[in-house]
């Protein structure tokens, strides 16, 4: 998923697998309502306007629209407007059931029939049926509507006959049928996933109101209807009360029809927008000055304000699930290829990633010491056999990799590509200063933030020693490797061109393995293949929070995939 | 008066058809903008094939070319690729909001710096003149964005940690409430909101024109009719209000009228410092993401704007300076 | 920055080479300049205290930039030091986010904002006068499709045009030079074109036509030197506004890219810093602002002293 703020400009997906998958028959997440307000924090008290400055602290939202919405950001209202199937507990990662009242599946995972429990209304009293989950899915993969998370139907699901409907030849799939008088939704897959249920939680998995969404006409290549420019209408504990105003605000107030939790405290939203260059620093400078109940903290910003803030217990700072990395193009004949491991054991060697953390995240992030963060079930934390800089060792692999290809260290110039953006370029200059320790040429190659990622997918021009960043979308150790690594991602999210058959073997076993545990297994033993078999990548840094509040506010939680969940904030009188 | 006045009326069309031609090729050697229309994830083959059909980037240059007239000359600007938006909801919804923080700092601008400019040519090499003389160089010097930062960090951040009273607080962001009588004259609950901005935004030409209304008034002191007007015994403040300043005010309103015309689109600093919606930030961050839609879209009313108001200043002449008559070769 | 220009067909400008334009026709009444009017103008220009400083600090400058790797002592790449670290006497205007010595880096940034402002105006010089002198001496229709341009140019508001071809060229130090210049040709075209038009009627240029002077030569020879001095002004100040264009536009996202030691960008990470280490925003701050007044007050005393009736 697309994390714009902070320093990950670009597109990053991350899945992140709960493998509460057991061997066919009926998986029951028992969906309770949310976590109600922590007792530390008092009684709650209903009533309230809540001016948000985090979430929009880096820019106005592409699009709300659930089946647009790519970016975390702009799928936060859409969490608040709309509930899916399934969610994800904000306090403890686990999947647990909203719309759905239960799943079922078949022994190979490869047919899910989700049960859609009955009353549950939209705000404007229409029904939530199966069907409008039809709808909208179908919506969601519609060419017309372009929509850059279709992914999630047409390459993670693979819902059948998702192909057909992307090409423009059907309007619906084949796989996906609704039954509104049996209140099931039946999908049947390409391939067996076994953590289906995971993926429909995500908001481009919303259920629409299909009255609603066609009052102005039918969507057509030819034809645009921009539901997103009215008021959008959700089944969620808020709904909007106008239409959003760009580069302003999108406000939301209660929703009183809302039955799939308890009653939101807070009766008003409003989610301030910032734009430029230094949008951050204007939202952090504009909470700092009493302008809003939530703030977010510029990486520059953050020592100060974990002194400030982190002490009163006013900061958002635990982990989340991303990673930052920067990854090799195994393509490139310099640093690609099984010949050059050893140069690239040598550069992993020498790159100090406590230093980067200090100096650019002043303290805001963790060491990676694994691709995947923790918090993702199954992952193991140090799996990576250089977690940090060893000079000794890298000289030591440069050595033998001088010795092994008969080339020098003295000739090489190793190429940084970055996306320009607050951040990434200070990251190549730790890197390039930490590369001339061991005696290697680097050269900081900065690209035009908004085309860095198309200009590497397409390897034109080619890059060598690449940036690039991911968040989870679900809680799912899958996303984290299949996307990034998987040969099936070259010329998508596989930015090094990583090709390696044994790799993609252990995914698609991982993906039909019928316990957590053969899952997870096979899933580490691809994590290592990549980091230390072919050292294709070197992880950086684990994300965390960075969101301040108000002495106003209270019960703030971050969920592990970076949202919030404003209904069960409340706001103390004064 | 009339054939000139036409005349430059009709010079307005080759320049605006100039610039946009100018932009929409500039768009041209950057290639393909699928990367922006469907975002940075890479697509199907099939949803980039539907995405060139649909916006026609199949093509050839000429082709959308002539289609982009058209539609411009429909009065329809096309659609946002990132947004999907249309251009012309985008304009109607930043382009009030520039004029009014541009409108407000012309008339800082006029208050301040006419009064500076004056003062310092009436009394020339006193105190009050050098004051206004390096005063306003060094602000030409500095930097809009750490005037805005300094701003923001006084009367913003600083005032509310040390409990400043009410009115001496400002928001250090954003648009507020949006409220405005007779469509520019802040409500209640505005002004707040606009001070700081406006004045950032006026700091660099207050400067110029207080150093301009200085250097013409200086001339127009000097000039013979000035002293003539002494010599019949009018007395020196009349003489300076009633001739002075009429004489001074024609490269001034100049400047000033210019200023208006580029403070609508070149606010980008201002408005990016304190987040005010307008034109300048949007053009600039479509543009950072080649959004060729919206800057096109933008930049061509903003060109408009410029070559409108500049006709309006030209034909101002003859009311400041009666000496003044079209009619001639005046480009 | 904003950028005032001139107007489409009015013939003055705005900013503030504004009023070098307004008394360009006076200035372009003194003839051909000798020898000792040379010496005069330098004798009236040593007189104003501030512009001589200006001359002196670009002096400076100057030589700062080309000794930079002498007067400075270590690497500006190099990341070994604390982050933030205070003025001290090992490093004079203490360290950056990344542990890099902030004085050695204001060194090498007067390299690239003397880079940017004396080659983009050598650009600008080159078209503006190669327009003017076109459009100007042969007139007609030539003249009125070049004026046209020139409004053409003019109607893009400044900062917004150079965003725009920046990011459609591609960002380097190179884009930033060559956008700044072919956005700011326009006025010494309008200049140059009309000084052109008021010189080229007089006798000493009819006398030199009839003595069988080319175009090439009687523009260079004799139009030119004529013309000038205004434009000397004008690219004085041009100079401190490039200046402060790249910082501009530095900040905004769009100028030179990390790890090159621009003053703009070094601004644009010190920001943040504010409270924390304000030596990163003020250091660089600092000499964006004496540069941009040093260029500005040689422009006036060279205006003053090239127009001595206004003193």
């Amino acid at each position: 998923m697309i994390r714009r703020r902070g320093f990950v400009s670009a597109a990053l997906i991350v899945s992140i697998a709960m493998f509460g998958v057991a061997c066919g028959g009926s998986k029951d997440n028992n969906g309770s309502a949310p976590t109600t307000a922590a007792k530390s924090e008092g009684k709650p008290i209903f009533g309230g306007t809540l001016t948000d400055l985090q979430n929009f602290s880096g820019a106005s939202p592409d699009h709300l629209d659930p089946n647009l919405a790519a970016a975390v950001q702009d799928s936060q209202p859409g969490q608040l407007i709309w509930n899916e199937l399934t969610k994800t507990n904000p306090k403890t990662g686990q999947l647990e059931n909203s719309v759905a009242s239960a799943i079922d599946h078949n022994a190979d995972f490869t047919e899910w029939t989700f049960h859609v429990k009955k009353g549950v209304k939209f705000s404007n009293g229409d029904p939530v049926l199966p069907s409008s989950f039809a709808f909208s899915w179908n919506r969601l993969i519609n060419p017309a509507l372009a929509s850059e998370v279709s992914y999630h139907v047409t390459d993670n699901l693979k819902i059948q006959g998702s192909a057909d409907v992307a090409a423009g030849k059907a309007k619906t799939m084949t796989g996906l049928v609704a039954d509104d008088a049996a209140m099931t939704l039946k999908m049947t897959l390409d391939a067996p996933l076994n953590f289906a249920d995971k993926i429909v939680s995500h908001l481009a998995f919303a259920p629409l109101d299909e009255k609603d969404v066609t009052k102005n006409g039918t969507l057509t290549v030819d034809k645009t209807v921009d539901y997103e420019k009215g008021v959008m209408i959700g089944n969620g504990p808020y709904k909007m009360l106008e239409a959003h105003k760009p580069q302003d605000n999108l406000t939301l107030v209660r929703n009183d029809l809302y039955t799939l939790g308890h009653k939101p405290y807070i009766d008003k939203i409003i989610f301030k927008e910032f734009n430029g260059e230094g949008a951050q620093d204007t939202s952090w400078t504009t909470f700092e000055s009493g302008g809003g109940e939530t703030g977010y903290v510029p990486s520059t910003k953050f020592a100060e304000a974990k002194a400030k803030y982190g002490t009163v217990n006013r900061l958002a700072d635990k982990p989340i699930l991303g990673l930052y990395y920067w990854g090799f193009n195994m393509k490139d004949p310099v640093v690609g290829g099984p010949e050059n491991v050893k140069l690239r054991q040598a550069i992993t060697a020498a790159i100090n990633k406590t230093e980067m953390i200090n100096k650019v995240y002043n303290g805001s992030r963790k060491v990676a010491t694994a691709i995947a963060p923790p918090g993702i079930p199954g992952q193991k934390p140090g799996l990576d056999k250089i977690p940090n800089q060893d000079l000794t060792a890298a000289k030591k692999y440069l050595a033998d990799w001088e010795a092994a290809t008969g080339k020098k260290a003295s000739s090489l110039d190793i190429k940084l590509n970055f996306g320009i953006g607050l951040g990434h370029g200070d990251n190549a200059s730790i890197i390039q200063a930490n590369l001339a320790t061991i005696g290697i040429k680097a050269t900081p190659d900065g690209r035009d933030g908004t085309t860095y990622f198309s200009s590497i997918r397409k390897n034109n021009p080619p890059g060598m020693f690449l940036r690039a960043g991911w968040i989870a979308d679900y809680v799912a150790y899958d996303n984290m490797l299949f996307p990034l690594f998987d040969s099936s991602g070259i010329g998508s999210d596989n930015l090094t061109q990583y090709d390696n058959p044994a790799f993609d073997k252990l995914i698609t076993e991982a993906r039909a393995a019928k316990t957590d545990a053969d899952a997870g297994a096979k899933y580490r033993e691809a994590e290592d293949l990549v980091l230390n078999k072919d050292r294709v990548a070197v992880p950086l840094n684990w994300y965390a929070g960075q969101v301040a509040w108000s002495s106003k506010l209270h019960n703030v939680v971050q969920s592990p995939l970076d949202f919030f969940s404003y209904e069960d904030m409340w706001l103390s009188k004064a | 008066m009339a054939g000139y006045t036409l005349r430059r009326v009709l010079l307005i069309v080759p320049v605006v058809w100039g610039a946009m031609t100018l932009l929409f090729l500039a768009f041209m050697v950057r290639g393909n903008p699928i990367e922006t229309l469907i975002g940075e994830r890479a697509s199907s083959a099939t949803v980039r094939a539907q995405i060139t059909q649909k916006y026609g980037l199949d093509q050839p240059v000429l082709v959308r070319y002539g289609r982009y007239l058209k539609n411009v000359s429909h009065g329809d600007l096309g659609r946002s690729y990132k947004q999907g938006r249309s251009v012309n909801d985008i304009l109607k919804q930043t382009a009030p909001n520039s004029l009014r923080l541009a409108m407000w700092a012309i008339l800082i601008e006029i208050l301040i710096g006419l009064t500076a400019g004056i003062i310092s040519a009436v009394k020339q090499y006193s105190f009050l003149d050098t004051f206004v003389t390096v005063s306003t160089t060094m602000l030409v010097a500095v930097p809009v964005f750490v005037l805005g930062y300094l701003f923001q960090y006084a009367l913003g951040v600083y005032a509310f940690q040390h409990n400043f009273p009410a009115w001496m607080r400002f928001p250090t962001s954003g648009i507020g409430p949006n409220k405005w009588y007779l469509g520019f004259i802040p409500s209640a609950g505005e002004w707040k909101y606009l001070l700081l901005p406006a004045v950032t935004l006026a700091s660099v030409s207050t400067a110029v024109v207080a150093r301009m209304t200085r250097t013409t008034m200086l001339e127009v002191l000097r000039a013979d009719y000035m002293r003539t007007a002494v010599a019949k015994g009018l007395t020196p403040r009349r003489v300076i209000l009633k001739h002075g300043l009429k004489n001074a005010m024609i490269p001034v309103v100049t400047l000033i009228g210019l200023d208006l015309a580029s403070l609508i689109g070149s606010a980008v600093l201002t408005e990016s410092v304190f987040n005010w919606p307008g034109m300048g930030g949007t053009v600039a961050r479509a543009a950072q993401s080649l959004d060729a839609p919206v800057v096109l879209g933008l930049t061509l009313v903003l060109v408009v704007a410029y070559v409108v108001i500049n006709l309006l200043v030209d034909l101002s002449y003859a009311f400041f300076d009666p000496r003044i008559r079209y009619g001639g070769d005046a480009a | 920055m904003t950028a005032p220009r001139i107007p489409a067909a009015g013939g003055q400008s705005a900013e503030v080479p504004a009023d070098v334009l307004i008394r360009d026709p006076q200035a372009a009444d003194s003839l051909a300049p000798e020898l000792s009017q040379r010496t005069e103008i330098w004798r009236r220009f040593r007189k104003n205290k501030l512009a001589v400083a200006g001359l002196a600090i670009i002096v400076i400058e100057v030589l700062a930039a080309v000794l930079a790797p002498v007067i400075t002592f270590i690497d500006y790449k190099s990341i070994e030091f604390e982050g933030k670290l205070a003025p001290s006497a090992a490093h004079w205007f203490g360290t950056d986010p990344l542990g890099r010595d902030v004085y050695t880096r204001v060194v090498y940034g007067s390299r690239i904002s003397l880079q940017v402002g004396l080659a983009s105006v050598t650009l600008a010089l080159v078209m503006g006068l190669a327009a003017g002198a076109v459009a100007g001496f042969y007139g007609g229709k030539l003249d009125g499709f070049l004026m046209r341009i020139t409004d053409v140019f003019l109607a893009f508001p400044y900062i917004l045009a150079a965003i725009v071809l920046i990011t459609v060229i591609g960002r380097s130090l190179w884009t930033v030079i060559i956008v700044l210049g072919a956005l700011g040709w326009m006025p010494f075209a309008r200049l140059f074109r009309g000084s052109i038009l008021q010189i080229k009627e007089l006798e000493y240029i009819e006398a030199a036509r009839a003595a069988g002077c080319g175009d090439w030569r009687i523009i260079t020879r004799h139009i030119l030197p004529n013309a000038i001095q205004p434009i000397i002004v004008y690219a004085t100040i041009f100079v401190g506004t490039a200046v402060l264009s790249e910082a501009a536009l530095s900040f905004l996202g769009v100028g030179v890219t990390e790890p090159t030691p621009a003053w703009g960008l070094m601004i644009a990470q010190g920001r943040a810093y504010l409270f924390t280490a304000p030596g990163l925003l003020f250091f660089p701050g600092a000499a964006i602002f004496i540069t941009v007044m040093a260029f500005v007050f040689m422009g006036d005393g060279l205006r003053d002293a090239l127009d001595p009736r206004l003193r």
